[in-house]
């Protein structure tokens, strides 16, 4: 059943995602990407993971997405217009991608085939997760784990130093988006200096 | 607590710059620039003092008493301290090399700048302490991310902007990558910490997944170094910035990220596979690194280009410390000097430029032309960084170079062996250096210059080239205490 729920979500998500840097049509882009990322939050309440995927439909799908198409929207008076990507390396691009993929996939499968026969060789019943619990030194974890209530905690308490950090990063990055976006006062060309300057220095000192 | 004090003054004097950009003026700049640049300093001695007290034992005992969140995530030892030192003086140093720059050559957001650069110099401090992934990669993202802002900060210029981009997209691209194998190796031993992941990876049969997302990592951690082939964004965002930023991204991702690799590596990576895996790309990856910087600077007729591929190659020489960090009890301290000096020389280097654009307004090498008749003390200087940048034996840059080699010697480098031909290298390359550096210095004492106008310097980026020539002289005069210290025992001990 699980098996099917998650082929369910994956192949869907896949194809959306495709759609996201395929299509020519920007606000078609960003719908998928939309639908792409709600199946995400799909993957991850499959997972037992609720806390991820409230995160995952709240600042993804409803945040994200929604300022993009936004911006779409607002910014190009003409939301039909085709975007086309002109650097002509879509083909090797592929071609990377899909070897980095097929590595990928041949690694992890390997691993996950090494737990595997170690798990029957030991003589468990449920081979890859008893196996894995060994090995993630997990002994020490309660039989039950309530994902809301003890996540609190762990986040602003044993990481609350990476959590400050992270704060001062989003004001940076909020520096940043205000200095980009903010338009250019007045034109003055790059890299010379500005003929007023020295009699301004001389008012300032 | 006492612990953070550095990088709590690094938050504290972005924050100032962040209310003061609420009304800039002329004197609040000047007064924000010198008063942040001293109250670094003040925070580096303080810092200094911390990496001496977490040699001692009543350091230990405070490290034991510490707090959870502390220690799950920060290392309180000697080596994460001292770059929190590096930290706060490369922090002190742009504020003050930036302050002429600011006030000729950008309209607005000046005290923006200077606030970012704080915060920047905050997350460079918590990457070379960070012993668990999240603070690693929070601290390598607030880095990065104020690395995209500074380089954007003059975006009326076509050439800066199109840097700026190009940083950004490659910048995170590659932190994609890192994201990937952080998420490996947390997917296959479910600890965070560095010290979990190597007792989780103890037994054999963990396979190639793990040095496969060691070497994924890598790329994230390469791309900040701006190691070979990760380097290709330096150049044109060296040129495309502000000098000032320049400046600054040349010593302070790189070293963080350097110092953070060798903590990472050492740590988390120490069993065969994995340990293989990231020693065998590290190697090359010297090897090349600080071959083509070396190779392709020769060739380059913009001082800020030229720059750029000299501090790849120095990015090159310090990975061989990073590389036998195993091997050697010597590597990290040989880091750490090599860091210090590494400081004082590329950012008096680029002092040097700063003062001389602001005036000319030219980076380009041509107009270096007869600088000695046209302002003696940046020729001089000059040539006093450019022979500790070649490393050359009296000066500080040698001190490095040679703590490298002799690292590079007690991890085992015999006659004919791999190590034997990267330290070969490593010397022919100071070789070619020397090529390029001094020919700079050629030019302004022996090419007649284009006319005699005399280059001022301003108040605060002569202070800042002044002391980087006492940051470099101290480390040679203080060449004996250092070298005692480190014999004195494993000074470095990761914790």
């Amino acid at each position: 059943m699980e098996t099917l729920v998650f082929f369910g979500l994956a192949v869907p998500i896949l194809v959306l995602a495709v759609v996201v840097v395929t299509t020519p049509h920007i606000l078609r882009a960003v719908v998928s990407l939309f639908l792409a990322l709600v199946g995400v939050a799909g993957l991850f309440f499959l997972m037992r993971a609720p806390i991820l995927g409230v995160m995952q439909l709240m600042i993804y799908a409803g945040g994200v997405v929604v300022l993009f198409a936004f911006a779409v929207m607002l910014v190009r008076r003409v939301t039909g217009e085709f975007v086309r990507q002109q650097t002509g390396l879509a083909g090797p691009a592929l071609v990377v991608g899909l070897l980095f993929f097929v590595v990928l996939m041949g690694i992890g499968s390997g691993y996950l085939a090494g737990l595997e026969d170690e798990a029957a060789a030991a003589g468990s019943v449920h081979p890859v997760s008893r196996d894995l619990a060994e090995r993630l030194v997990l002994t020490d974890v309660p039989e039950e784990i309530d994902p809301v209530e003890d996540f609190s905690p762990v986040m602003i308490r044993d990481y609350v130093i990476p959590f400050e950090i992270a704060s001062i990063l989003l004001l940076v990055a909020m520096i940043g988006a205000v200095l980009v976006g903010h338009p250019l006062e007045q034109k003055h060309p790059g890299g010379e200096i500005e003929p007023e300057e020295p009699a301004e220095e001389g008012e300032g000192a | 607590m006492v612990y953070l004090i550095p990088e709590f003054l690094l938050v504290l004097v972005g924050a100032v710059g962040l209310v003061i950009a609420f009304a800039p003026s002329r004197p609040r700049l000047r007064a924000y620039s010198l008063v942040g640049g001293l109250t670094c300093f003040g925070g580096a001695v303080v810092a200094g003092y911390l990496a001496y007290l977490a040699t001692t034992d009543l350091g230990a005992e405070l490290a034991a008493t510490a707090p959870g969140y502390l220690t799950t995530t920060l290392a309180l030892d000697p080596f994460s301290r001292v770059f929190a030192v590096l930290s706060l003086i490369v922090c002190g140093l742009t504020f003050l090399l930036s302050k002429e720059y600011l006030e000729t050559r950008m309209q607005d957001h000046q005290p923006e700048l200077l606030a970012v650069i704080a915060f920047a110099a905050a997350g460079m401090s918590f990457l070379g302490s960070a012993r668990e992934l999240i603070t690693i990669w929070f601290s390598i993202e607030l880095l990065s991310v104020c690395g995209y802002v500074l380089a954007a900060f003059t975006k009326d210029d076509e050439r800066s902007a199109e840097a700026a981009l190009k940083y950004f997209i490659l910048g995170t691209a590659s932190s994609a990558f890192m994201l990937f194998g952080l998420s490996y190796v947390y997917g296959m031993t479910g600890r965070l910490d560095l010290v979990g992941i190597m007792e989780a990876t103890a037994g054999d049969g963990i396979g190639v997944l793990l040095p496969t997302a060691a070497v994924l990592m890598l790329v994230g951690f390469g791309f900040k170094v701006a190691m070979v082939p990760f380097h290709m964004w330096c150049p044109d965002v060296y040129e495309g910035a502000p000098t000032p930023v320049t400046a600054f991204l040349s010593v302070g991702p790189k070293l963080a990220a350097l110092a953070a690799l060798a903590r990472v590596f050492s740590t988390a990576f120490p069993h065969e596979v994995a340990r293989v895996a990231w020693e065998g790309v590290l190697f090359w990856g010297a090897l090349i690194t600080m071959t083509l910087g070396n190779v392709v600077a020769i060739k380059q007729s913009n001082i800020k280009r030229m720059l750029a591929y000299s501090s790849i190659a120095h990015a090159g020489y310090m990975l061989v410390a990073v590389l036998v960090t195993l091997r050697s009890d010597l590597a990290l301290s040989a880091l750490a000097i090599y860091a210090f000096a590494y400081v004082f020389m590329n950012l008096g280097a680029f002092a040097v430029v700063t003062s001389f654009s602001n005036r000319t307004g030219s980076d380009a090498l041509h107009s270096y032309n007869g600088l000695a008749r046209r302002s003696p003390y940046l020729a001089w200087a000059w040539a006093f960084f450019a022979l500790t940048l070649v490393g050359l034996p009296p000066t500080a840059g040698f001190l490095g170079k040679a703590y490298i080699i002799m690292a590079a010697w007690d991890a085992g480098a015999t006659w004919n062996s791999p190590m034997f031909w990267l330290l070969v290298v490593l010397v022919l390359n100071s070789a070619i250096s020397l090529a390029y550096y001094m020919g700079v210095a050629g030019r302004m004492f022996f090419k007649p210059p284009a006319h005699d106008d005399p280059v001022p310097v301003g108040g605060g980026v002569g202070t800042a080239i002044g002391l980087c020539l006492a940051g470099t002289l101290l480390m040679v005069l203080a060449a004996g205490p250092i070298i005692g210290a480190i014999q004195n025992g494993a000074v470095f001990a990761l914790h």
